[in-house]
């Protein structure tokens, strides 16, 4: 014990008498570990926010827009124009088994109002329940739609950030009621991730979708 | 108001079972829809498909690479770091070998001295280290109460992806564990379910966006006054060279370096001036313009706003024009007085525009010829600097075609290797590019130091030394000479010859 005192004691005692020296190595070892620290912490913080860019986008969803046939089984003609309806749904469903979740979106613009605050450009969505998991929609208040309000047919709607900021301000928006196309609906949850289009999301509905979307 | 059928959706989304199957989900929904819509399952322009594990390759590719290239410099810069430990330890040693004798006389065994000097070493860096990572001592105890809190960050903290090897090269971890913390206490003390704290992730985004920036900038500022020290002296190295046509950076570099920080001081106070005068000279109209309210409505203010931009605009461009003389000054003639008279930089000026003053006319024609002959020159070397820039280029794109044909995808070697070869490559270019350009490098400093002989004459004697008078050989004993007569000159000295150019 004495003799790691004494070896210790006289290190010290060598590093005081030259100062100038020490303290610079000193430096030198804390600008190196600095810099591979600062490195490694810069290249994965890189990674986390690139990944999270995509996980914005959603974790795992795949986004089929239909196009036109290019080729010619069974003597068809090619450049038939490629419908999305609910029987292809149906037929997915029953028979791709490497799907988790599938979801048809309808997009439409129509006018958005609250008292007289309107939105006119804005996207409205309408979607299915399992579209919120499969895009990564995180409420910042409220809730995503659920299976309850498919059933139901509720009139309800999610909003995006932009347009409850529009519509709202900073005043709480859940329980409010917006009015879409002249249809009223129920505006009992909102949206406010770090998604950066702000959207506006229906219910897709089988069969009245355009009657609601008209307002009828 | 509303197109298409009643029941055609715009779009599909969907989601595979896990992301490794999503070209089978793919295959499977588009099979689906055209066994109903009777078109060809294969027929992959009937539906276009976007999915993210596409562009998981790239996002790899880009992150790996840059994860590996830091990881690389990082450990170059720690290499650097212990050769200067290396280096100090031996002089220690060196230094002390008389107490070393001393204790070996009096007794002390062999490894009495080295665990003398093992101590010294051990307790630089210990202090080192403990000055590096005081502040983690701090994160320590948040973390541990985080994970206590948190379920969720517990999970995080178990995720993490490098097992704790090493201590530095754990901090990186250890800096998510703490954040994710303290994201979690957040959470846990507001009472918001965990999937709250999920959604979270935007500030937290953008304060780790803030720090990178700021990093970013650091390290910008860091590189840029390493450069500005490193050209300073290079710029006197470059002077000497051309003067005695031969060059030596070793012994350059020892000789220079006083001279040199004397003007890497000018080249730090020379920027600060200018980067000052630019921000008055735009901020002060953008104030103003402000102040004025002309910026609410553009279009009522459109005439002034465009006047008064063209003014600042010509104000900016006059301004960066003589910035850019008051530079080209500095280094034509004023490394050269700095180097001969071995002054600082305001002497300098003081004695360089006393040269200028009786002839101001023919150093404006100076500053003239040289921007037309540095333009001439640029677009020439430019022209010749294409050459060895398409050899590299097409090498590497015929290699990668190679290696593509030959099957070999981007993994954690490939992309490692090719990073190597990348840095290696970039440095050859470098170094071929600069080959490539030597006569304008060597042109430029000749051509100003033969117009500031004629007018300088301290540089005028060493590019045209006078050749020593010739005098009889003197016997040994022979008697005294004669005083040289009253009239004796010298020879006249050559003619200075004239400018290059």
């Amino acid at each position: 014990m004495g003799m790691i005192y004494q070896i210790l004691n006289e290190a010290w005692t060598a590093l005081r008498r030259n100062r100038t020296r020490s303290a610079l190595t000193m430096l030198g070892i804390v600008w190196g570990i600095a810099t591979v620290t600062l490195l490694i912490a810069y290249g994965g913080s890189f990674r986390e926010i690139l990944v999270g860019g995509f996980d914005a986008f959603g974790k795992g969803a795949v986004i089929c827009w239909p196009q036109q046939t290019s080729e010619q089984p069974g003597g068809q003609r090619a450049g038939k124009k490629v419908v999305l309806e609910q029987a292809d749904l149906d037929m997915i469903k029953e028979t791709a088994n490497y799907v988790r979740h599938a979801c048809l979106e309808t997009v439409r613009r129509p006018g958005i109002a609250y008292g007289d605050r309107m939105v006119g450009t804005a996207p409205v969505r309408g979607v299915c329940p399992e579209y919120g998991d499969m895009r990564n929609e995180q409420p910042s208040e409220g809730r995503w739609i659920n299976s309850l309000d498919e059933l139901e047919r509720r009139r309800v709607v999610f909003l995006g950030a932009r347009v409850r900021e529009q519509l709202f301000g900073g005043r709480p928006a859940v329980g409010e009621t917006v009015v879409i196309a002249r249809s009223a609906l129920h505006r009992d949850r909102h949206h406010g991730s770090e998604d950066p289009v702000e959207q506006l999301f229906l219910q897709r509905r089988r069969v009245d979708l355009d009657s609601l979307l008209r307002g009828e | 108001m509303i197109s298409g059928t009643r029941n055609e959706a715009d779009v599909l989304v969907f989601e595979p079972i896990a992301p490794q199957f999503e070209a089978r989900a793919e295959a499977q929904v588009l099979a689906a829809i055209a066994t109903r819509q009777q078109f060809s399952p294969t027929d992959k322009k009937a539906i276009q498909m976007f999915g993210r594990e596409e562009f998981r390759p790239v996002i790899n590719g880009i992150t790996i690479g840059l994860q590996v290239l830091l990881i690389f410099i990082g450990i170059l810069t720690l290499g650097i770091g212990g050769v200067g430990v290396m280096n100090i330890m031996l002089v220690s040693v060196d230094e002390r070998i008389r107490e070393i004798g001393l204790r070996r006389a009096l007794g002390a065994r062999k490894w009495h001295i080295k665990a003398q000097f093992l101590a010294e070493t051990l307790l630089i860096m210990l202090l080192g280290g403990a000055h590096r990572n005081r502040g983690l001592v701090r994160g320590c105890g948040r973390r541990r109460n985080a994970s206590a809190d948190g379920p969720a960050v517990r999970g995080r903290l178990r995720q993490s992806r490098h097992p704790p090897q090493n201590f530095i090269l754990h901090r990186h971890d250890f800096d998510r564990g703490v954040a994710a913390g303290r994201r979690a206490e957040r959470a846990t003390d507001s009472g918001v379910p965990s999937r709250e704290s999920r959604s979270r992730r935007g500030p937290a985004l953008r304060m780790k966006f803030l720090g990178l920036m700021v990093a970013a900038i650091f390290a910008f500022f860091v590189l840029g006054f390493l450069f500005l020290y490193i050209s300073s002296v290079f710029r006197f190295i470059l002077f000497d060279s051309v003067l005695r046509r031969e060059c030596s950076i070793g012994a350059g570099w020892g000789k220079w370096r006083r001279a040199g920080g004397r003007f890497f001081l000018w080249q730090i106070v020379f920027q600060i001036a200018v980067s000052l005068c630019l921000l008055v000279l735009v901020g002060v109209p953008l104030a103003l313009a402000l102040a004025a309210g002309w910026t609410r409505d553009l279009r009522a203010h459109a005439a002034p706003l465009i006047f008064g931009g063209i003014l600042v605009l010509g104000l900016v461009l006059l301004f960066v024009l003589a910035s850019v003389a008051v530079q080209v000054l500095a280094k034509d003639f004023l490394v050269p007085i700095m180097a001969l008279e071995d002054l600082d930089f305001a002497d300098g000026w003081h004695r360089l525009l006393a040269i200028m003053r009786p002839e101001k006319g023919s150093y404006a024609v100076y500053l003239l010829l040289k921007l037309v002959l540095s333009v001439a020159a640029g677009i020439l070397f430019t022209m010749i600097a294409v050459v060895p820039v398409l050899v590299v280029v097409v090498s590497v794109v015929a290699a990668g075609l190679a290696g593509h044909a030959a099957g070999i995808g981007w993994s954690l070697m490939t992309i490692s290797l090719a990073i190597i070869s990348a840095t290696v490559l970039l440095f050859l270019l470098l170094y071929l590019i600069a080959l490539v350009c030597v006569p304008a490098t060597v042109f430029f400093p000749a051509y100003a130091m033969y117009f500031l002989a004629s007018r300088y004459p301290n540089l005028d004697a060493i590019l045209n030394p006078r050749p020593d008078p010739i005098l009889p050989p003197v016997p040994e004993s022979a008697p005294p000479l004669p005083d040289p007569p009253a009239s004796f000159e010298p020879p006249p000295s050559s003619p200075s010859p004239e400018p290059i150019g």
